[in-house]
């Protein structure tokens, strides 16, 4: 039996939430990231900036250089995630099973649904419908037998699309496509592919599998799979969150490392409060520097599981000292946590040194559910 | 010279001084000897790792002079234990060293001068207290395992002994669990408070069993005696803190169960639990409580359901132990059924025996452990 995956995707989403909170904004070039004058990047665009050659990831400055029209905006992730609430609560009451992808892609399996619903294009236009009405957000949507086929196909007709891709028709349909439309070909994949000559996605399936499997092991092989329309058939409805990071491009270089120190310490402190939010603790830190010239570093190390910023900072301090070997500008700095494990804290009888701290990082804590992040600050030493 | 002696009461009298003698002890390998001594057909071991001083007499089967020397104290007391019942016929010069024949085999032990060895430290004996065997033996064996295995933390790496004229009371403690034994029976005029180091403990609590044991102290030291045994130990010159605000006066609400299906449902939870920090959850009702456990890696769990008395506020949440902790508590505690006496979830615990001994009240307290959801 061939299974139906729904993607829908919302349409440049930032943007579109944007335009609901600001309507002035309708119908004109919006991109939202960081600062043009700065060294942010850019988050989402409208498509009135994607002619000029503007596109997601494309550094603000030429972002600028390119639609010096636009209206740059940095944007707010608490609305964008309210309206990915609102968007999920219309759509959970339709499948049997729904797997938020991420805070604007949504993967539903209709299989077996077709009596319930009908015609699956007629479907989708009324959920796009739905969601226009509700919350005035577009969407696009692909229909396939498998997640990959479903998230090539709601990419395909954009914005505002539906396509659907019949069970059996899914080689045709990826066949000359370039290679890169296959989600996981990226900036270090698609040179080493077009070295080999596979520049359409046709290309990819002729080859006989093993090819992929020698040239670029397992992840070849889904590759390869992928290109000749195979795909995760079944949706993952508990995601588990492997990692917490955090990083900060400078708006200009940075020859003070105290001043670098300083940002990684808050940086720490963020995610550290994050962990503790989600009532976790972590065992593996990895810190990322990048130099001015983009060389970039990363340093991992396994400490015991903990959420406590001064235990972790103590770790990336080391770290950042031991990385920091060149006399070049830094661009940027990053922490990341990952290998979680749910927070076991022993209660102490008495107040020892280690007890006091976890009592005041839990004061801390309850100050910024109730008051948010800025309002109590932990001070580096 | 020549002795001989019984191979079982060599190796008991040799098993009081052996725990004492350090397996490496680099700056004064002296130490890694057995003082031994025979004079008038007695034999009299000692040995020391600087804190704690053993000595222990037996009378020998024979001996025909008096002797002094020192011998390695592991393999003297790896060729003794196990013999069995036999007659250990021994010989010692000054060049050979000490020689023992056995039933079926020989062995040489080099042996040194004594001349260097730690001399037998002295307690003033101003403080003086007699306690039976049987009362020391139930005191340790209730606080015994909850002493602080850390030895940075000084103050409670002993067992906390407050005598006085309302009774004696044991307090042992590790930061998240605490156990009080409370003896009204025994009792003296004056206050008396010492804090005994856990090694000591462990030490007396194998030799001293039956007899009265008498108790002698001063400022810096102790020494506990019965039937020609010494032990002196070092005491702990450190502040003790405060226990009694730890030990609930009152509780919101308390369960009833049986102490020894408790006990066996944790061990049960143990194999399911994180390695390092193994916790299991406790959510009780009125009349059951259910305990779970995890192991996140593998996600593999153990669930029970167990028959309980509960009275009281209900808890709001579950309540989450160290398993290991718990199952020492369970394990030393007496009694066919016990009580769990709870504030909140976050507050001390106090676990006792539903039916107390006349004279005695054995209270354990544990902190839970927050877990994550």
């Amino acid at each position: 039996m061939f299974r139906t995956i729904f993607h829908l995707d919302l349409d440049a989403f930032f943007v579109s939430v944007e335009r609901i909170l600001d309507p002035s904004l309708r119908d004109k070039p919006v991109i939202v990231g960081g600062n043009p004058q700065g060294r942010g990047v850019v988050t989402a665009c409208s498509y009135e900036t994607r002619k000029f050659g503007v596109h997601s990831g494309m550094p603000s400055k030429q972002a600028f250089k390119l639609c010096s029209h636009a209206i740059f905006i940095h944007g707010s992730h608490k609305e964008y995630s309210i309206y990915s609430d609102l968007v999920r609560d219309i759509l959970v009451k339709y499948p049997p099973v729904i797997e938020q992808a991420s805070v604007d892609e949504f993967y539903m399996d209709f299989t077996g649904c077709e009596k319930i619903y009908g015609n699956f294009i007629n479907f989708a236009s009324k959920l796009q419908k739905l969601i226009w009405d509700e919350v005035k957000l577009p969407c696009s949507i692909g229909i396939g037998s498998n997640k990959t086929i479903a998230k090539i196909a709601s990419d395909f007709n954009k914005p505002a699309g539906i396509t659907y891709v019949a069970p059996g028709l899914e080689k045709e349909f990826l066949e000359n496509m370039p290679v890169e439309t296959i989600p996981g070909v990226g900036k270090m994949l698609l040179p080493q592919l077009q070295s080999r000559g596979f520049y359409k996605i046709g290309d990819i399936a002729k080859m006989p599998a093993d090819y992929f499997l020698v040239a670029f092991g397992k992840n070849g092989l889904d590759l390869w799979e992928k290109a000749n329309g195979k795909g995760t058939e079944y949706l993952t409805t508990q995601r588990e969150q492997k990692s917490i990071s955090s990083e900060q491009t400078f708006s200009s270089d940075i020859s003070s490392i105290p001043y670098v120190e300083k940002t990684l310490f808050e940086l720490t402190a963020k995610i550290c409060q994050k962990l503790r939010d989600k009532e976790l603790t972590a065992s593996t830190l990895t810190l990322k520097l990048r130099y001015s010239d983009f060389n970039t570093i990363t340093r991992s190390k396994t400490i015991d599981f903990t959420n406590d910023e001064k235990k972790v900072y103590e770790v990336a301090l080391k770290l950042l000292k031991a990385a920091y070997t060149r006399r070049v500008g830094v661009r940027l700095v990053g922490i990341g946590l990952h290998n979680f494990l749910p927070l076991i804290r022993q209660f102490s009888l008495f107040d020892d040194t280690e007890s006091k701290r976890a009592k005041m990082l839990d004061a801390v804590d309850k100050i910024r559910f109730k008051f948010g992040y800025p309002a109590i600050q932990t001070g580096e030493k | 010279m020549h002795f001989t002696a019984n191979s079982i009461t060599f190796e008991k009298f040799l098993s009081f001084v052996q725990p004492v003698v350090p397996l490496r002890s680099p700056m004064m390998s002296i130490l890694e000897n057995i003082h031994i001594d025979i004079n008038d057909g007695v034999m009299t071991l000692m040995a020391s790792d600087v804190d704690i001083s053993v000595s222990t007499s037996f009378k020998l089967n024979d001996s025909d002079e008096n002797v002094t020397f020192l011998c390695q104290g592991k393999r003297l007391g790896d060729t003794i234990k196990g013999l069995g019942d036999m007659q250990l016929f021994c010989d010692f010069d000054l060049e050979t060293g000490l020689n023992i024949q056995t039933d079926s085999g020989k062995y040489n032990i080099s042996t040194i001068s004594p001349n260097d060895f730690p001399a037998f430290p002295q307690v003033n004996e101003d403080n003086e207290i007699t306690i039976s065997g049987e009362d020391l033996q139930r005191a340790i064996h209730f606080t015994h395992f909850a002493i602080s295995k850390e030895p940075s933390r000084l103050a409670i790496s002993g067992l906390l002994i407050e005598v006085n004229p309302d009774g004696s009371t044991f307090v042992a403690t590790d930061g998240h669990r605490l156990v009080k034994y409370h003896n009204s029976a025994f009792r003296v005029p004056d206050d008396i408070m010492v804090i005994v180091p856990e090694k000591t403990i462990g030490i007396v609590s194998k030799i001293f069993s039956k007899s009265e044991v008498r108790i002698t102290f001063d400022r810096t030291r102790i020494c506990f005696e019965a039937e020609g045994t010494r032990v002196i130990s070092r005491l702990i010159d450190h502040k003790f803190p405060d226990y009694n605000p730890v030990v609930p006066q009152s509780s919101e609400s308390e369960l009833k169960i049986s102490r020894s299906e408790l006990l066996t449902a944790c061990r049960r939870m143990l194999p399911y639990a994180n390695n390092k920090f193994p916790v299991m959850k406790m959510l009780v009702s009125s009349s059951l409580i259910e305990i779970e456990s995890q192991e996140q890696e593998t996600g593999s769990y153990a669930k029970e359901t167990l028959e309980c008395i509960f009275t009281g506020v209900p808890l709001e949440k579950f309540v989450a132990f160290k398993t290991t902790s718990l199952i020492d508590v369970l394990s030393h505690i007496e009694g066919e059924e016990v009580y769990l006496k709870f504030n909140t979830i976050s507050k001390p615990v106090l676990i006792e025996p539903v039916e107390q001994r006349e004279n005695e009240v054995v209270s354990m307290i544990m902190m839970p452990t927050r877990v994550g959801v």
